[in-house]
């Protein structure tokens, strides 16, 4: 049986997660069927909730400051967000997973198939852990493989801070067994600016099918100053097929993923018929 | 264990409870409320959805510490002095219950929704009901349920 505590400041939840088997829960959506399944036996579970600083959204001219343990509904709530996070949010779960499921639970899990995790690489996010002492990494810096990233013991996660960037529309794909509640098999995010049926710029994401989610820089490099054409995608392509490493497990096989992930490109082929609006 | 109080249906507890006590066992369990059910225990079905500072939230999934000075409103509440909320008679006329075990998570969610919301259409009640499974239904009549619902609510309120 766990002791809970809910702490009312960082500095007590970081001493008592030093000193002891404790476990950080925020939302709990992912955590306590965990603990209900006794895979995990924490003797103190530290509810950080309550902790204000942990909370609400900041935004500024260039970034937008997302506190750990906002919620994913506070977050959809917020006119501020970059339209490409808010898709990706707007598809995790269910209303009420999303009333309780916090954006810091979904980037510390570090699961291949985090949804926010896509938009964060994209955008460059960063966050800030803290503990002994403050530290801002990037996003793909933080995570280190599945379920695995840099915290050390005593260590939280405080906040996310992304930059707004100007001028970019997007393109978000989950492929899952059914719109809501379901775990993505593939998913990909693309940020793009398109002028007079040139990329000017494009990044484009993967989740699901590599031991993090995967930003490949070859690919960009390729479709960047092109016009989108099927020859140009088609080489796409091969880089994403020859890029990606999925694993085979309950939802999807590894040949289905990299079949689905790299022909997920060709949606920029959408792009070219409504005017650079996905 | 732990001395938690809060205020559930209009009425303030306070209740000793363990430390990693689910909601919904505090609910059922020590509060005999039995409204709300438990269907997956993950997440997963909705039927253990209840209220909570007004945000629908499952049961299973929350920890009963985390309701310690809040609101919580369960299916149980929603009647008042012998009547049955809009929603709930919303669900009998349109015959929207088949064996009731998803309908006080689907109510609950609704609740939500519609005291939220001004204008709701079916395709909005659709996606707010994308985390409560019903097996019996096909959820057609439930969507009319709540139209219904919608309908009579903005008729009560014209009338205030």
């Amino acid at each position: 049986m766990s002791n809970v505590v809910t702490p009312q400041n960082i500095h007590i939840a970081t001493e008592i997660l030093s000193s002891e088997n404790a476990k950080v829960i925020a939302g709990g959506t992912d955590l306590m069927v965990r603990i209900k399944q006794g895979v995990l036996k924490p003797d103190v579970i530290v509810d950080i909730t309550r902790i204000e600083s942990l909370r609400g959204i900041e935004s500024a001219k260039d970034w937008i400051e997302i506190g750990a343990a906002t919620t994913l509904s506070e977050i959809l709530g917020n006119p501020n967000i970059p339209a490409l996070l808010k898709d990706a949010i707007s598809n995790i779960g269910s209303p009420q997973i999303r009333n309780l499921g916090t954006i810091g639970g979904n980037i510390v899990n570090a699961s291949p198939a985090g949804d926010t995790l896509v938009p964060l690489y994209l955008y460059g996010a960063t966050v800030t852990t803290t503990g002994c002492i403050e530290r801002e990494i990037p996003i793909e810096e933080f995570i280190l493989g599945p379920g695995k990233t840099v915290l050390k013991r005593g260590e939280i996660l405080k906040k996310i801070k992304i930059p707004l960037l100007e001028g970019y529309n997007h393109i978000f794909e989950k492929v899952g067994e059914r719109s809501a509640m379901s775990i993505s098999i593939v998913s990909m995010g693309i940020l793009y600016k398109l002028k007079d049926g040139i990329l000017q710029d494009i990044k484009v994401a993967f989740g699901s099918v590599h031991p993090t989610v995967i930003r490949i820089k070859e690919l960009e490099t390729l479709l960047k100053g092109q016009k989108i054409e099927s020859e140009t995608l088609t080489e796409a392509s091969k880089i994403i097929e020859n890029t990606i490493k999925p694993i085979t497990d309950i939802r999807a096989t590894a040949t289905y993923r990299k079949k689905v992930a790299s022909r997920l490109i060709y949606k920029l082929l959408e792009i070219t018929h409504q005017g650079g609006n996905a | 264990m732990k001395v938690i109080s809060f205020t559930i249906n209009g009425e303030k507890r306070q209740v000793i409870i363990r430390g990693d006590e689910r909601l919904i066992d505090l609910i059922r369990d020590e509060l005999k409320l039995t409204g709300t059910k438990e269907g997956c225990g993950q997440g997963e079905c909705g039927a253990c959805t209840v209220l909570v500072n007004g945000k629908a939230v499952p049961s299973c999934l929350t920890l009963a510490v985390k309701v310690d000075g809040k609101e919580i409103t369960t299916i149980e509440g929603l009647e008042k002095n012998g009547i049955l909320h809009p929603l709930q008679r919303a669900f009998i006329e349109a015959g929207a219950v088949q064996c009731g075990f998803c309908t006080p998570g689907m109510i609950m969610s609704l609740m939500e929704l519609l005291s939220n919301q001004e204008e709701v259409t079916p395709e909005m009640v659709r996606r707010h009901l994308s985390g409560n499974i019903c097996r019996c239904t096909g959820y057609a009549k439930i969507v009319d349920a709540a139209m219904l619902a919608h309908r009579m609510l903005k008729e009560m309120k014209s009338h205030v």
